[in-house]
């Protein structure tokens, strides 16, 4: 599996994703309120916290999906500033989307492909990767994932947890540094998601390093190394799961755990 | 255990038994009609017999009709024939004439029926060569002759009625004698087609149709004394395309010569052929006086007037034409039968004329405003082609109601289905057709009755199956097998009923076609001409259908690229845009085709006015559509537009690979009907002279003012074309929903 996902072989010291200072601004809507975070390879950070507290657009920044009104990022050495000069920051971004693949709430498979034309598509398209080659790494992907009869499936047929272990499948099929996921069980029934969770599990297991939006606690507790909730902006309380779930320092963290639980 | 049916013994409903009951009546009764009928027995529709020949007596007091089932029809006219009145005839108006009916032969036609120039005799010749004469005002019989040939496909009389030529079934050409009861002369067979023999009044010259050619004979001496081909007006060019390329006029006939005439100054010698044209030749040299145009079919028969200076022609356009032999152009057209001419008269002045057909009526026509003034029937009743299909009808129906009684037994699906689609299906096309034509007869209402109650009697018959049909025990009878799993009995039921369903769809599409066909009828529609100028207009729809389809192709691109302009950021593309689509949707189309159309050549750029009209069409028509794509194009959600940016896709990959496939998807339906709406408006481009149906259809009609004929074809074809397109359409959005399939 190695071979699939490659592992950061980084010093554990130098972190993979430095944010610094990032601000975000919805016209007058003030969502991120300068936030910083470093996250050392083969690390999972997970994100949580109430509706509106900025986690998902927090994300989004990551890869540049929202543009940060303010503030830094860097993912495996490529700088992005906000408010650079459009065309250098262009180039930039298509570096770092790159390193980072990302996972939707809505999956976002491309109805129009069966499940192995979803995963070879950017391969093929963006990395000019030859299809034989990619076909043969998205079988092995989707062996991974646990779809390896789905591959000539259309979207449309598929369930919502194969929709998003196929969406988990075409991200890394670009060999990212690092995965984002973006609320990827929420869209899910209950019964379904634990065979994403799985999957989320057995890729922190193999040294990925994870950055996760979610209301999963339990994949929380169990594989984050970090647990950060995030409220109104700004980071309420980081630090281990079994810390901040057993024995939270901060009102907010108290507040929101006693909603929750 | 077998879904659609069983063999177990069921109650069955005792509505179900008469419906059994019924079917198998229908069935035994069909059967029977067919048979006898075949047979030559006694049973059969009322049709009119076809009258084949046609002559008035010299004082104009006898008119003598021979129809195809060797009878010669007799009508006196005691108040002499009607000169007209000026106004259009009515039934109620007329005294029938008092008919009599002389037998001859055994029920083949009677090819030919003169009076003898004194009116005292009557002479017919008969298909089985039975030649008979009858004394005139007491018509007894004066004496039989029984030729040696006794297959006649034409036969034709002197004026006198003294000499026969027959046309024997191998091209011999016989002439006879009927006074002295030899046979006087025999030119051997050919193995060109012979359709028609005509002989001079006073017997001493013989003539033949030769293929496209037709030939002359001396009776006495059996030698050919003239032949009359087509040449060409310049002496020295022999072959037709030698003779266009001179630019002089191939004279002559294309097709097969089928109607004969000898003029009675022995001058001249008339041509009627299958190429609708009618040519006058001169005897004694075999060159062209005049030729005519004017039908639109086969020409079927021709008199000369006693002068020899008019003619009357009937067609197979079931018009009757009056035309100068000098010159050849007509005077007068006589529009009403409903079938081929076979006999047409002049009347005892030049005020009348008599015509008679296939449809079994002569008729008397006025000549000034060409009212018809008079008309009798040789026998009431229906077309004779509506016997025929009735009878083949039966013969269906009969074997049909056999193979659904033995579903009906087993209590088959498929038994039921079968009853159904054939009693609807049937009536609607077999007895629709000819009862709406009976309401066309020139006839009171309760004559008509008379002829078509047995049509009338059948369709209540088949209606009233029909309704047992859909009772609901019986109709619960069939649709499920009682003894089957629930889910079966729901699944069989649902495709019972979707399958009844689509029978019922059917049949009240194709009843609607019948009523348009038989109100299209009403506007007296020129069939025949219709049928000429058919291929020519048809050959239009390819252009219509092409250049619609490069029209679409090219309005998609500009669509397309409009689209982009509208959603883009960039001001200018933007504006630009929003430019064209206000111009081209600000302006006419039709407006637009003559600006492209005139304005082109003001910069010298002269094109094909096709690529011009598929311009001005795909600029039209990409302005309406680059509204749909943008819609298009907005409705992909942004979901996909992020998951291709996440993977790293640029703006152009994203669209090119992700939007614009999900896109077309979006657009198809309403593209399709754009282009359904353009193979319309493609019409309007007629006005730039791209020869497509419209074009066609406006030029032939105004050049025969005949428009409405014209008009109906281009309809028809647009209808075609639209009706093939929307099957094609859901073929293609069936394919590219293939990601929506569940």
């Amino acid at each position: 599996m190695t071979e699939v996902i490659s592992t950061p072989k980084q010093d554990q010291g130098e972190p993979i994703i430095r944010v610094r200072g990032l601000h975000k601004y919805f016209g007058a809507l003030h969502v991120i309120k300068g936030v910083d975070l470093d996250v050392a390879p083969g690390e999972v950070v997970v994100v949580i916290g109430p509706s509106g507290g900025g986690k998902s657009t927090f994300l989004r920044c990551l890869n540049f999906l929202e543009e940060p009104s303010a503030g830094s990022i860097e993912i495996d050495g490529v700088v992005i500033k906000a408010r650079e000069p459009a065309r250098e920051q262009r180039r930039h971004i298509r570096e770092i989307r790159q390193k980072a693949g990302m996972v939707f709430q809505q999956f976002n498979l491309f109805p129009h492909m069966t499940a192995l034309g979803n995963i070879i598509e950017a391969p093929v398209t963006v990395k000019g990767v030859s299809k034989s080659e990619a076909t043969e790494k998205a079988e092995e992907l989707l062996e991974w994932v646990g779809l390896s009869e789905k591959r000539d499936e259309y979207p449309s047929r598929l369930s919502g947890g194969q929709q998003q272990r196929v969406a988990i499948a075409r991200a890394l099929c670009m060999e990212p540094k690092i995965m984002l996921f973006d609320e990827p069980t929420s869209a899910l029934d209950p019964e379904l998601i634990g065979e994403v969770t799985d999957v989320m599990e057995r890729l922190a297991n193999e040294g990925m390093t994870m950055a996760v939006v979610t209301h999963e606690l339990h994949f929380a507790r169990d594989v984050a190394d970090r647990v950060i909730l995030m409220a109104d902006g700004v980071w309420a309380e980081v630090a281990p799961p079994q810390e901040l779930f057993d024995n939270p320092k901060e009102e907010r963290t108290k507040q929101f755990l006693a909603h929750i639980l | 255990m077998d879904l659609l049916g069983n063999n177990k013994k069921q109650a069955l409903p005792p509505l179900v038994k008469v419906l059994w009951v019924v079917v198998a009546i229908t069935a035994t009764l069909s059967l029977l009609y067919a048979i006898q009928y075949y047979l030559g027995g006694p049973f059969r529709l009322s049709v009119v017999a076809e009258i084949k020949s046609l002559d008035l007596s010299p004082d104009g007091t006898q008119v003598a009709a021979g129809n195809s089932e060797g009878k010669v029809d007799l009508w006196t006219v005691a108040a002499g024939i009607p000169t007209g009145v000026g106004k259009e005839f009515q039934v109620a108006d007329e005294e029938p004439w008092p008919m009599r009916t002389l037998k001859i032969g055994a029920g083949e036609p009677v090819w030919a029926t003169t009076f003898t120039p004194d009116g005292s005799t009557l002479v017919a010749v008969s298909a089985d060569g039975l030649v008979k004469s009858w004394h005139v005002p007491d018509y007894g019989l004066l004496e039989e002759y029984g030729l040696p040939t006794r297959q006649l496909s034409d036969a034709a009389l002197s004026d006198d009625g003294q000499y026969v030529a027959a046309l024997d079934e191998d091209g011999t050409i016989h002439v006879f004698d009927r006074v002295a009861q030899q046979e006087v002369q025999s030119i051997g067979p050919s193995d060109e087609s012979r359709l028609v023999v005509a002989i001079n009044s006073d017997g001493t010259l013989v003539a033949a149709g030769e293929g496209i050619a037709a030939l002359v004979w001396d009776v006495e001496t059996g030698d050919q004394v003239q032949i009359l081909q087509p040449y060409c007006d310049e002496p020295n060019l022999a072959t037709e395309v030698a003779c266009d390329e001179e630019r002089a006029d191939w004279l002559g006939h294309d097709e097969e010569v089928s109607a004969l005439a000898f003029s009675p100054d022995g001058q001249l010698i008339a041509t009627g052929s299958a190429d609708t044209t009618v040519i006058f030749w001169h005897l004694d040299t075999g060159e062209v006086e005049s030729s005519s145009v004017g039908h639109w079919s086969t020409v079927t028969t021709m008199t000369f007037s006693e002068d020899s200076a008019m003619m009357l022609t009937g067609g197979a356009d079931y018009k009757v034409r009056d035309l100068r032999v000098a010159g050849g152009r007509s005077t007068a057209i006589f529009e009403g039968h409903l079938s081929d001419i076979q006999g047409v008269a002049y009347g005892p002045s030049d005020a009348s004329i008599i015509t008679a057909g296939d449809d079994g009526t002569v008729r008397v026509w006025e000549t000034a405003n060409q009212y018809l003034v008079h008309l009798e029937w040789s026998r009431l009743g229906l077309q004779p082609a509506w016997g025929r299909l009735l009878t083949i009808w039966m013969v269906v129906s009969g074997i049909l109601s056999l193979v659904a009684l033995a579903g009906l037994m087993r209590t088959r699906i498929w038994g039921h289905l079968l009853v159904l689609g054939l009693f609807i299906l049937g009536p609607v096309v077999v007895l629709g057709l000819p009862l709406f034509e009976t309401l066309t007869y020139p006839l009171s209402f309760m004559t008509k009755l008379q002829i078509a109650w047995p049509l009338i009697l059948l369709a209540a018959w088949y209606i009233g199956i029909c309704v047992l049909l859909t009772r609901e025990p019986v109709a619960l009878m069939y649709e499920t097998n009682r003894d089957a799993a629930l889910s079966d009995q729901i699944m069989v039921s649902r495709r019972t009923h979707r399958i009844r369903l689509g029978i019922y769809g059917v049949a009240v599409w194709i009843g609607l076609l019948v009523i348009l066909y038989s109100v299209l009828r009403r506007f007296n529609l020129d069939i025949a001409f219709m049928g000429n100028w058919l291929e020519f207009i048809m050959q239009g729809s390819f252009i219509t259908f092409y250049v619609s389809a490069l029209s679409i192709v090219l309005a998609v691109f500009l669509a397309l690229v409009g689209a982009l302009g509208r959603l883009s950021k960039n001001p200018i593309a933007n504006s630009a845009s929003g430019f064209y689509i206000s111009l081209i949707r600000g302006t006419p189309l039709l407006v637009q085709i003559y600006i492209w159309y005139l304005g082109l050549p003001r910069l010298n750029v002269v094109l094909d006015p096709r690529v011009a009209g598929i311009l001005a069409l795909g600029v039209n028509y990409g302005a309406y559509m680059t509204e749909i794509f943008r819609a298009g194009i907005q409705a992909v959600s942004l979901g996909q537009r992020e998951a291709a940016q996440a993977l790293g896709m640029d703006g152009f990959q994203t669209f090119r690979r992700i939007i614009l496939p999900q896109a077309f998807r979006i657009v198809i339906p309403p593209i399709g009907n754009e282009f359904i709406a353009m193979m319309k408006d493609s019409s309007l481009v007629s006005v730039m002279a791209v020869q497509e149906l419209t074009w066609r259809a406006n030029k032939i009609g105004r050049q025969y003012f005949r428009g409405m004929e014209t008009f109906i074809i281009a309809a028809a074809f647009y209808w075609i074309l639209t009706v093939l397109f929307q099957l094609l359409q859901g073929r293609l959005e069936e394919y590219m929903a293939r990601g929506e399939r569940r």
